[in-house]
């Protein structure tokens, strides 16, 4: 399902400081409910809130890779990803899912995993 | 008891963004105030603003916010921030830099900071309203932390790893003059040897225009002409934000670390009128209280006074009621010069005591005495007070500040110009 130039307005405001191809991931995930689509949003998303002094730089991450200790991430920059991971995907992340989430790989999956029980909202 | 001295000074406000700019303003009568973009509508009556310049804040998120240059602000510590806690974040690192603290002095369990503020309305709204339209899910992290007034506080104490006593002042427009006088107080009984004070608002619609509701604001739209303070014409305050830091230290503390000592804090007081919400006593006693308590705590006389810093905000009422306060302690003495430097500023608000604190401190330090401007006819009133209407050669030793808010809160700080001992 297309989304409205109101939707499409909203996730560019959300992501307008991530590159281009997180803002087109998001954009078919919305549409298509494309799971590929999930990563490069996760990714971008982070690299927009991963502290200059993180160990590691996200394009030497993989599935398990820790978010607070290896990415620099601190509970509230977490807490801002998974904000603006429910704005832009449309999913909701409670708190009890989240205490699970520590690496990049379990937080793909559960997001994987989310959208088989509840599909992309659009309108 | 020990004795209490200012060994550093910061500044953001609509009159320079550091001590050398706003010294030039104050010496050559720069106004700050301008026509301000926000109140531009036709809706909006209020057209007058003491702007900060060298920010912006196009948008409620942090990520959108510019400021000066030379600033070292980490993604984390601006994320909880507020345009005043902004604004403080700069002025702080100024006051560091001149009281020549190194990062273990300002980290240390007997350094403390006290903070005024009636923070970010503006933010408070954002949050509310997204969480009233789009529902409690999409509040944002952030939303109380910069929505409440000690969002203040808790961006500084954290931003510079604060380990002394910290808390927040809420008296309204006497909140920073409040801060002042009680960290003087927890330095002379020894509870820190150092003490932040930090005056911040934000300068935005959201803070300024409800003030329009009691009718308080100036209409002039001449910002040449507005506030004027004691004129006949002045009509109501005009409203500023930004920041001011003092370093408040012990005397004996900052002689011993070769500190740069701007002025002495030799005492403070304060009384309320017991009157009304927003309307100040009109016998102006409870002003005169708090100076009589400031000159008692200080051991002076009003004959020892060269300068007072008034309050006055530009409104009919309050004006008069402060020189009758000036006139009851100095009817019998020499009289002080007066004058009111928010007629260049605008009214800071909880910024205000702060403020003009350290501006006291640069009229001491510096041997000027502030004018008050924009008076074209002095108001008969106010003629018997003794007000700069125009640059004199006279250099203050003493100087009072008079700091007055909603409810009838009244603050006095004396200070004196640091004479090497």
């Amino acid at each position: 399902m297309n989304l409205n130039a109101t939707e499409l307005a909203e996730i560019q405001k959300e992501l307008r400081r991530c590159n281009p191809e997180t803002v087109a991931a998001a954009i078919r995930f919305r549409e298509q409910g494309d799971s590929t689509a999930i990563p490069p949003v996760v990714y971008g998303l982070i690299e927009l809130y991963q502290p200059a002094t993180a160990k590691l730089s996200l394009k030497d991450a993989n599935d398990e890779t820790r978010l607070i200790e290896d990415l620099g991430l601190d509970s509230l920059a977490l807490l801002e990803v998974v904000f603006a991971i429910e704005g832009v995907l449309k999913l909701h992340i409670n708190n009890d899912e989240l205490k699970e989430i520590r690496t990049l790989g379990k937080l793909n999956q559960f997001l994987r995993d989310k959208i088989v029980t509840a599909a992309p909202a659009t309108s | 008891m020990k004795r209490v001295v200012i060994t550093g000074l910061g500044f953001i406000t609509s009159i320079g963004n550091s001590r050398p700019e706003v010294l030039r303003s104050l010496k050559e009568c720069r106004s700050g105030i301008e026509l301000f973009s926000e109140f531009a509508g036709n809706d909006i009556p209020i057209k007058l603003a003491g702007t900060v310049k060298g920010f912006t804040f196009p948008t409620a998120r942090f990520d959108d916010w510019t400021y000066p240059a030379g600033y070292q602000i980490s993604r984390d510590q601006l994320r909880a921030m507020t345009p005043n806690a902004l604004y403080a974040f700069c002025a702080m690192d100024q006051a560091i830099r001149e009281a020549k603290l190194s990062p273990e002095l300002v980290s240390h369990p007997r350094t403390g900071l006290l903070c005024a503020s009636g923070g970010s309305m503006w933010l408070a709204y954002e949050n509310l309203h997204t969480i009233v339209t789009q529902g409690v899910r999409r509040c944002p992290p952030m939303a109380v932390v910069n929505s409440i007034p000690g969002s203040l506080y808790i961006n500084l104490v954290a931003g510079f790893k604060i380990k002394g006593g910290s808390l927040g002042c809420s008296s309204a427009c006497s909140s920073s003059a409040h801060a002042l006088g009680l960290a003087a107080d927890m330095i002379r009984l020894h509870r820190q040897e150092m003490m932040f004070v930090v005056g911040a608002e934000d300068c935005n619609r959201f803070n300024i225009l409800p003030f329009a509701g009691i009718r308080a604001l100036s209409l002039q739209t001449d910002p040449a002409k507005a506030p004027c303070a004691f004129d006949v014409k002045r009509d109501g305050f005009v409203g500023t934000g930004g920041a001011a830091v003092l370093v408040v230290e012990e005397l004996e503390h900052a002689l011993r670390r070769g500190a740069p000592i701007c002025a002495e804090v030799l005492g403070w007081g304060q009384a309320s009128d017991g009157y009304n919400v927003v309307i100040p006593d009109p016998t102006g006693d409870g002003l005169r209280r708090a100076m009589e308590d400031a000159l008692l705590d200080s051991k002076l006389q009003p004959g020892d006074i060269d300068y007072v810093n008034a309050h006055a905000t530009s409104t009919i009422a309050g004006d008069i009621s402060e020189c009758h306060a000036l006139r009851q302690i100095f009817h019998n003495s020499k009289r002080p010069w007066v004058s009111s430097t928010k007629s260049l500023t605008g009214h800071g608000l909880s910024l205000a005591g702060a403020m003009e604190s350290a501006i006291c401190c640069l009229a001491l330090q510096e041997g000027f005495t502030p004018v008050s401007a924009n008076i074209t006819e002095l108001d008969p009133a106010c003629a018997d007070i003794a007000i700069v209407t125009k640059p004199i050669p006279d250099a203050p030793r003493i100087a009072l500040t008079n700091s007055s808010g909603f409810g009838g809160t009244n603050v006095c700080v004396a200070m004196k110009k640091w004479e090497g001992s």
